[in-house]
């Protein structure tokens, strides 16, 4: 029922937004919306618990990096990318006997987004959009502590409803600050801070079967011998909330915080991972810049 | 506008919130008992061997539970816990700390079948060559050879098979000596058999854990090798084995017996065919147990052992006169 009313709202929204172009064609508004390629780097603070193996968390940091190709006005706005982590997660006891164990971590995502404007809600300042999105991960952990096992890798992917709302920030005019006997004069700019919400519709994990290791260390080795698709498994949480600086040759640089927190649920070999990532990118301007845009 | 900003943020530390709700409660816990009852039920829902090995888990943990108590040393807590692992008789399960290993020592079930030092100085002698993991040389005016292989060290390389087995190509047959071999790195069983291969075949089967039942397993899956390498040798091999030849030595006997050139001669194997997993403890420790079946091409399971084709016992009296009586009788088959 629940999954029903999302998707006649979400269908709505795209009728409604149908009727956007009147005066340029839609080949011409495609042609015109401005893209971007986009290069982040940054830092993610993960933690990660696999049942399977254990049930202690494993928390640590890695180095995050994402690409993607991002089209966006206020109309619509559609993104493909990946991102990729990599670094380590560790327990470490801290009463009793000292115990310290390591996992080298290993995390890519495939990802792409479309939302489409909601126009009865949106106006110069607040913009408001409706969509889905897809991603789609890959696992990999090393822990040598956890000997024949110490090797787990799987995939998790997701369908999401999404929802962003983004508030401008826009200063036409040069404007003149005092502050005590300083004068400042304020440059034009514009600033966009904005929020992203994914909601799982769909989420489905690909883990290893019941004995975890499997026959593989004495057959020959097949990528994801003996593991399981589990549709509909677990819960996933995604968002994204975003300060983005446009510069006046139309590049842009942003500075975002994901939240990107999941679990891949069975009856035995449950999985928990939380990513935290702060991330710094520039959006590189593909296409020139509109008339009204300078 | 305010009110939407806050509405944002609100919205933003609500859902960050649900990440507590979703995830479950740390698992972290230095009780004895919480970690007792987590190693008793790990092991209970994954160990493959409880029917064959007819042992009633419940019967052992009613043994061991009330020796468990709040406030137990580590040392303690390690000790029951250990020795209730031990119960399964199985080399391959452990109980790991940062202060002690638990382990099941299989090679005690039977006297050691060699005495290294013999077989060195008597058999290898002062003139043996050293090529990787193996000792070898030549045995009765260069008519055998003989190849000790201590450990399957995962150093194993094509060119160390390809000058070996190159060097004993004109002999009438070669011993393989893997008794006291406690196992290592599957891979080198592989690379070692099929230079002894003519054609691909069915060599062992497995199947693995597929629920928390103790019998409940997936299909048996079949496992086929073949013949590879540049250099191979197809005569007459006797391989060695005794109560220390576990793990790894003991799937290369497994797979041996089912080749026509290969004859088993020595003691019965240890076992160790289950493959363990790994995994840790409420309170950071890590253990291993079997969660995997290896059988034989023709779904016998050797876990306690795979007798050979011919038992042969060494005679300490002999051993004392610098005489092997299980290479003397490999001699005498080849021969």
């Amino acid at each position: 029922m629940f999954i029903k009313r999302y998707c006649c709202l979400l269908l709505g929204l795209l009728f409604f937004s149908s009727a956007t172009a009147q005066e340029l064609s839609k080949k011409q508004i495609r042609k015109q919306r401005p893209k971007f390629v986009q290069v982040g780097m940054g830092l993610n603070r993960i933690s990660v618990r696999d049942f399977a193996t254990s049930p202690l968390t494993y928390t640590g940091a890695t180095f995050n990096f994402s690409l993607g190709h991002l089209a966006v006005d206020s109309n619509r706005e559609v993104r493909y990318g990946l991102r990729l982590n990599a670094g380590g997660a560790g327990y470490k006891r801290t009463d009793g006997v000292e115990v310290q164990t390591n996992a080298n971590i290993f995390i890519l995502n495939l990802n792409y987004y479309r939302l489409y404007n909601i126009r009865s809600l949106s106006n110069s300042k607040w913009n408001y959009k409706l969509g889905g999105m897809f991603d789609g991960g890959l696992n990999v952990r090393l822990n040598n502590s956890l000997l024949n096992a110490g090797y787990g890798y799987e995939m998790v992917n997701t369908l999401f409803l999404s929802g962003k709302v983004t508030r401008s920030f826009v200063r036409e005019e040069p404007k003149t600050i005092k502050i005590g006997f300083i004068k400042k004069t304020l440059k034009p700019r514009t600033i966009n801070l904005s929020y992203q919400l994914n909601l799982p519709v769909m989420h489905n994990a690909l883990r290893n079967g019941y004995s975890y290791i499997g026959n593989e260390a004495i057959n020959e080795p097949i990528l994801f011998n003996e593991y399981e698709y589990q549709a509909f498994s677990g819960l996933r949480f995604n968002s994204e909330l975003a300060y983005t600086n446009v510069m006046h040759n139309g590049n842009r640089w942003r500075l975002s915080y994901i939240w990107d927190a999941y679990t891949a649920d069975d009856a035995f070999n449950r999985l928990e991972v939380a990513n935290h990532i702060v991330e710094f990118s520039l959006l590189f301007r593909l296409n020139k810049m509109n008339s009204y845009e300078k | 506008m305010k009110s939407r900003m806050v509405a944002l943020l609100g919205l933003l530390f609500a859902f960050a919130s649900c990440e507590k709700i979703a995830f479950k409660k740390d698992g972290e816990s230095t009780n004895a008992r919480e970690n007792f009852e987590y190693l008793w039920e790990q092991v209970d829902k994954r160990y493959a061997y409880f029917e064959y090995k007819n042992i009633d888990w419940n019967a052992i943990k009613v043994k061991y539970a009330p020796r468990v108590y709040d406030g137990m040393s580590e040392d303690s807590l390690f000790n029951v816990m250990g020795a209730m692992l031990d119960e399964l008789r199985d080399g391959h399960v452990n109980l790991i700390s940062p202060f002690n290993v638990s382990r099941f020592d299989v090679d005690f079930l039977g006297p050691e079948n060699i005495d290294d030092r013999v077989a060195t100085e008597f058999y290898l002698g002062e003139s043996r060559v050293t090529t990787g993991p193996f000792s070898h040389n030549f045995l009765r005016n260069k008519e055998v050879g003989y190849i000790r292989y201590r450990s399957f060290t995962g150093t194993l390389e094509a060119k160390h098979l390809d000058y070996m087995l190159d060097k004993y190509k004109d002999t009438k047959g070669i011993i393989f000596d893997i008794r006291q071999n406690g196992g290592g790195a599957v891979s080198d069983v592989y690379a070692i058999l099929r230079r002894f291969m003519q054609e691909q075949q069915l060599v062992f089967t497995s199947r693995g854990k597929t629920g928390p039942g103790h019998n409940e397993f997936g299909d048996i899956e079949e496992s086929y090798l073949g013949p590879a390498g540049d250099v191979r040798y197809t005569k007459k091999i006797v391989v060695l084995t005794d109560r220390g030849t576990y793990s790894s030595g003991s799937v290369f006997s497994l797979i041996a017996r089912e080749l026509d050139n290969i004859t088993i001669m020595g003691d019965t194997t240890g076992g160790g065919l289950g493959l363990p997993n790994g995994g840790q403890l409420p309170n950071g420790w890590t253990y291993r147990c079997s969660i995997t079946q290896m059988l034989s091409a023709s779904g016998e399971n050797f876990e306690n052992g795979m007798p050979p084709d011919k038992r042969v016992i060494v005679d300490p009296n002999n051993l004392q006169q610098g005489i092997d009586d299980v290479i003397e009788a490999a001699i005498n088959e080849i021969l």
